[in-house]
């Protein structure tokens, strides 16, 4: 059984069916709800809040080539934003067993918080995100969503992830933090033309992304618990 | 709320939903990428008014934004409605967004509008829109997606005098957006899809 609780609209979700929802309940934190009891393990989702798009070309970067790319890479990053949005990325995510790519327990519940975080913060912060008393605590923050395009190696895009597992404190036990990247067939579209299918392919790499992540993340936690 | 114009006796619909909001992305000489950093008073971001496009204001625009060529019927009911869409709903929709059952339905989404800056391409008003037309079935018989984007050199105004013109910029930018999406659709429906 997996459970989603999502910061804003606190919905749960069985079997992939929402069950229950109530604006109010989720204001004292998490542990406030009926369905993410204190006792239960919690695996907390942030969205990421900072898309970057890079080309290169044969001139290999610097300020002539970005010059030259500016104005492709500045609407590819509005698409980013429009395609990757926070409930995209969410949704993306929902359809991926996290429990287990990630390697929680299967009762974890999984809360979803709609605004992403402070990115700056992300790697000074080395508490608990969110006000959770959860004795089995967990944490999936994206971190950035990156669009690249090089002379030889074509286009991909490349999701940057952590992992940070708190256990009964405010002290981070492991942590892995990564990226994931693939490559792209039809994004970026073309101003006025059909770009239905290469957004959509934004999110279905943007889960391979996460897969190929997490198979990472299984592997190294793995090799340091010994297991 | 709904906002209805047309007399609707061809019994032809044209749905059409807002976005919900001005977003914005940025990139500058050193920093950027943060989405919506600008409305959010991130520093080093550039500082735009405070909603500047609200969903009541794009009702009205998209109220008065012509339609000929995204339904080729006389006297169609316009329907403008006034709350935005979630977008992974949108994208995940396989019939209709609206209760309606008319046999001749399209629909219209404007799925982002965002306002895009960096130090070489300039400012730009940028907006993703979805087409979606039935007839009487339940899935769609045409879909078209596609972005357009109009230059702007007066928004974000500088100061408090120069905020009027500014956001008659914006409103500008955002009617001629919806203008070249249609033609983009025209355009498509005359040529076949293109595989990169």
């Amino acid at each position: 059984m997996i459970r989603f609780l999502t910061k804003a609209m606190v919905v749960a979700w069985v079997g992939g069916l929402p069950v229950m929802a109530s604006a109010q309940s989720m204001a004292g934190g998490v542990a406030a709800t009926g369905s993410a009891a204190a006792s239960t393990c919690e695996l907390h989702v942030w969205p990421a809040e900072r898309m970057a798009s890079i080309t290169t070309g044969w001139l290999g970067g610097g300020l002539i080539d970005a010059a030259v790319h500016a104005n492709r890479d500045a609407s590819n990053r509005a698409l980013l934003a429009s395609a990757l949005d926070s409930p995209s990325q969410l949704e993306a995510l929902k359809g991926i067993d996290l429990l287990k790519a990630l390697g929680r327990k299967p009762e974890t519940v999984i809360v979803v918080h709609e605004k992403p975080l402070d990115r700056p913060t992300m790697n000074k912060v080395k508490t608990r995100r969110a006000e959770s008393q959860s004795p089995c605590y967990s944490e999936l923050i994206v971190a950035d969503v990156l669009y690249q395009k090089a002379a030889i190696y074509g286009r991909s895009l490349r999701t940057l992830f952590m992992f940070r597992e708190f256990g009964n404190d405010q002290k981070i036990d492991s942590e892995y933090k990564a990226w994931g990247g693939n490559g792209l067939k039809l994004f970026p579209p073309n101003e006025g033309e059909d770009s239905i299918a290469a957004l959509d392919e934004l999110a279905s790499v943007f889960r391979l992304n996460f897969e190929e992540y997490s198979n990472n993340q299984r592997k190294s936690l793995g090799a340091k618990s010994g297991s | 709320m709904l906002a209805v114009d047309g007399s609707g006796s061809s019994g032809c619909e044209f749905h059409i939903w807002p976005a919900e909001k001005l977003g914005s992305v940025f990139y500058g000489w050193v920093h950027g990428g943060i989405v919506d950093g600008a409305q959010t008073g991130r520093a080093g971001y550039p500082q735009i008014p405070a909603n500047p496009l609200p969903r009541s204001l794009q009702v009205k625009l998209l109220e008065e934004v012509p339609i000929d060529s995204f339904v080729a019927a006389a006297r169609i009911k316009r329907v403008v409605h006034a709350e935005a869409l979630n977008s992974a709903a949108v994208r995940g929709a396989t019939g209709r967004l609206s209760d309606s059952t008319a046999p001749c339905y399209s629909e219209l989404i404007v799925e982002s509008v965002k306002f895009q800056q960096d130090p070489f391409s300039g400012s730009w008003l940028n907006m993703l829109f979805r087409y979606r037309r039935f007839g009487s079935g339940a899935a769609p018989t045409q879909l078209f997606g596609s972005f357009a984007k109009t230059k702007l050199t007066r928004f974000p105004p500088a100061d408090e005098a120069a905020r009027d013109a500014a956001e008659a910029e914006l409103r500008y930018a955002f009617t001629a957006n919806v203008a070249q999406f249609s033609g983009a659709l025209v355009a498509s429906a005359s040529k076949p899809s293109k595989k990169k």
